[in-house]
């Protein structure tokens, strides 16, 4: 009996389609919008181009040091603090922190988890600054969220006892984690959902299989197609472009590896042939991509040592905790500790009073 | 609670009145640490809806006018933090782009310890609109009510996200008659990968499906499908089809109506977790027509394309608005024609015209009803409704 919802891959099955609909496009469902095409992530999260991120984190970080020094602190002064560059060392230091943290994470945590997390860390940080919230406990807080919101289950006790730390220190990084996590879903807007560039990777060599019959086992490409994938992660590509685009850049980037011309699947699969302008977009955009990859390099640990001495001071001495409570729109203390055990989702007079 | 809530509104609606702005300061004297909030909404009356388990405030925007409900999700000092159930319905609602279905997500705010969802203001429930009526809703009625379901369960469908929690309690009312699918609580997306189990305690039991019941962990968006066709009954009967007073119970009355399954109905059934954990006795089905009796072929006809235990042998919802059902007389009504209650427990009562007769010289397009016509009709309502 047909009642029209069994199979639902949809793989294009004409070299008629239309390439931009087929790159930008999910593998599956092809109609829908929890899509990449009308998502959150590229209405809000796509950025125009590399200046305007770097713009952006600039401010954030003349905004914080601006704010630092107006609290007139004794023994403050400009050197004390990180610029946008000694910022950017410090990003990618616990960046790679927190790949690391999901690498030998147990139970074993799907790519996808790994994905948004460090898609929420690099959102983050695109409108903050490490001087004003500490990396360390917003990767944890990342990653704890990318959990819960991609359905890959653990207890709170559980995920802290990913730390290789005893109870104590364990006890006291969940309880951060709970703390900045409201923080962390306003900053990111209340957009949570994360595409990444693995499942439309999948969906490309579905269709290499099925139409790309000159290629004869396009699963030779997986592994360096991957390990693009991974080094992608680690730059602004999934700030800039959608992840098909990465993905694709992935694929064919791992066939001219393998010394392997795939072009034509670009002219005759993906219909780019008498479109040329899309096409030297798509082939622009695959360079850009490769570029950010190619150009990444881990930050030197002699750097990572001087800016971190400088964070954690900067941390201890200047900047007091208490703004925490000021963003999450805590009344003030005595609301949190009278009304704590009220049950969820009850209006109480507070809040008629504040709204 | 709500006893105490009423002179703090009242004192705001006060307050609004002789200043024109709500500026709350705390008991202290004390203005309030700001929350952007602050300025935004009037409260107007506290709506505490049981069925969803939650308190809802029905607000004007300071902007527009515009009334909405605003639903609060605090963090409880959890060790978990912020509950999944409110993850999943702002991370479904976040994405899906607006529907006429489906009840708008219009913004998100922080507040206090936790925020608020701030949704479009409906009035009433489907739930409320099979209590309050008088009489049994009339074929054209529930025609009008089934045809906006399915077409909110094909968007969320389309779109990969389960509802899970569909029943009437959770189909909402506006004041223009339109039902809208609320609730995403339990809602997830759904992939076709099919490795991710899930869990199989979600539905009000007496709209689960058969193979939750029998504990599944890989289900699909045919769960929903079953609860539509259980949902479908109770507005043809009046009352819940499977009104089970527990799990068992529940099993028992899906089984007493679709018969005992067996591997050839059902060949998936054997997987299922507690498949042998209960036997029943051999039972066959009754006759759907006798279940919901004084009702068209038709109708029990696409109910039985919803009620059956294989989920993937399901009417689509897509493909169940394509049902004869809807294509025969008596038509589905016009939305203007549905019954709105009141909030707040008062009757309900059926509007006492319809807004506009039918004539012979108007145009046809102005007599076709389906809410994509709403534009249309708003304008003949006021053209010929209050003409008349």
């Amino acid at each position: 009996m047909d009642t029209g919802r069994g199979s639902s891959l949809e793989v294009p099955v004409t070299s008629q389609q239309p390439a931009l609909v087929s790159i930008t496009t999910n593998d599956k469902n092809c109609k829908g919008s929890i899509m990449y095409h009308n998502s959150s992530q590229r209405k809000y999260w796509t950025f125009e181009n590399e200046e305007t991120l770097e713009r952006l984190r600039y401010q954030a970080n003349q905004k914080c040091r601006a704010k630092i020094l107006s609290s007139g602190k004794a023994g403050l002064n400009e050197s004390l603090l990180l610029d946008p560059l000694e910022e950017d060392v410090l990003f990618r230091h616990y960046e790679k922190r927190l790949l690391d943290f999901c690498a030998v994470f147990k139970p074993a945590m799907p790519k996808s988890v790994v994905g948004t997390a460090n898609m929420y860390f690099r959102r983050f940080y695109t409108n903050n600054s490490l001087m004003e919230y500490h990396p360390r406990t917003i990767m944890l807080t990342c990653t704890y969220l990318a959990c819960k919101v991609d359905e890959f289950n653990v207890s709170s006790s559980q995920f802290v006892g990913n730390l290789q730390e005893n109870p104590a220190s364990q006890e006291k990084a969940l309880q951060q984690i709970l703390e900045y996590e409201l923080l962390l879903i306003q900053q990111l807007n209340f957009h949570l959902v994360v595409h990444n560039p693995y499942r439309p990777m999948e969906g490309i060599l579905i269709d290499l299989k099925t139409r790309y019959l000159s290629l004869e086992n396009p699963e030779v490409l997986r592994k360096t197609a991957d390990d693009f994938l991974n080094r992608a992660t680690m730059t602004d590509a999934g700030l800039l472009f959608s992840p098909s685009q990465i993905a694709l850049t992935a694929v064919l980037n791992s066939a001219s590896r393998a010394s392997l011309n795939m072009e034509s699947y670009l002219t005759e699969c993906m219909g780019l042939k008498d479109d040329k302008e899309s096409l030297s977009k798509m082939i622009d955009s695959m360079r850009r991509i490769k570029n950010h990859v190619k150009k990444y390099e881990p930050p030197k640990p002699e750097d990572v040592g001087a800016c971190k001495h400088k964070l954690e001071r900067i941390h201890a001495e200047f900047v007091p905790n208490t703004n925490l409570k000021r963003k999450r729109g805590y009344e003030d203390d005595d609301h949190v500790t009278k009304h704590h055990n009220i049950a969820e989702e009850e209006w109480t007079d507070e809040d008629l009073e504040s709204l | 609670m709500a006893s105490f809530l009423k002179p703090n509104i009242s004192r705001l609606q006060q307050r609004y009145r002789e200043t024109g702005r709500v500026t709350e300061r705390h008991r202290s004297g004390r203005p309030l640490a700001t929350s952007h909030t602050d300025d935004r909404f009037i409260v107007n009356s506290a709506l505490r809806n049981r069925m969803m388990n939650a308190t809802q405030l029905q607000a004007h925007l300071r902007e527009t006018g515009e009334t909405v409900a605003l639903k609060k999700v605090a963090l409880r000092k959890l060790e978990d933090g912020i509950p999944n159930q409110a993850l999943r319905e702002i991370k479904a609602l976040q994405e899906i782009e607006d529907n006429q279905y489906v009840v708008k997500l219009k913004n998100v705010f922080p507040h206090g310890t936790g925020f608020v969802l701030v949704f479009e203001y409906m009035l009433s429930d489907l739930s409320e609109v099979i209590r309050n009526s008088q009489r049994p809703l009339t074929e054209s009625q529930v025609k009008g009510y089934m045809m906006m379901l399915l077409k909110g369960v094909t968007f969320c469908h389309e779109n990969s996200i389960m509802h899970r929690d569909l029943k009437p309690a959770n189909l909402l009312i506006s004041s223009t008659g339109h039902l809208k699918i609320a609730d995403f609580g339990l809602a997830r997306l759904f992939s076709n990968e099919g490795e991710r189990l899930y869990s199989h305690q979600v539905a009000t039991r007496w709209y689960r499906a058969p193979e939750l019941l029998y504990g599944a962990r890989k289900y699909d968006e045919g769960v929903d499908l079953w609860a539509v066709g259980c949902i479908f009954g109770e507005l043809l009967n009046n009352s819940p089809l499977f009104p089970g007073e527990n799990d068992i119970e529940q099993l028992c009355c899906v089984l007493r109506v679709l018969g005992t399954p067996n591997q050839q109905v059902w060949p998936e059934i054997t997987e299922l977790p507690d498949y042998n954990k209960i036997t029943f006795k051999e039972n066959p089905p009754i006759p759907l027509e006798e279940i919901v009796p004084d009702t068209s072929a038709q109708a029990v006809d696409l109910l039985k394309k919803f009620l059956v235990y294989p989920s993937k042998q399901r009417i689509s919802a897509s493909q169940a608005l394509l049902h004869p059902y809807f294509f025969t007389d008596p038509l589905p009504a016009h939305h203007s024609e549905l019954p709105i209650p009141q909030r707040g427990g008062k009757r309900s009562h059926q509007r006492l015209q319809p807004p506009y007769e039918f004539s012979v010289d108007r145009p046809l397009q102005e007599s076709l009803s389906g809410p994509q016509r709403e534009t249309i009709t708003e304008e003949s309502r006021v053209r010929y409704g209050t003409a008349s």
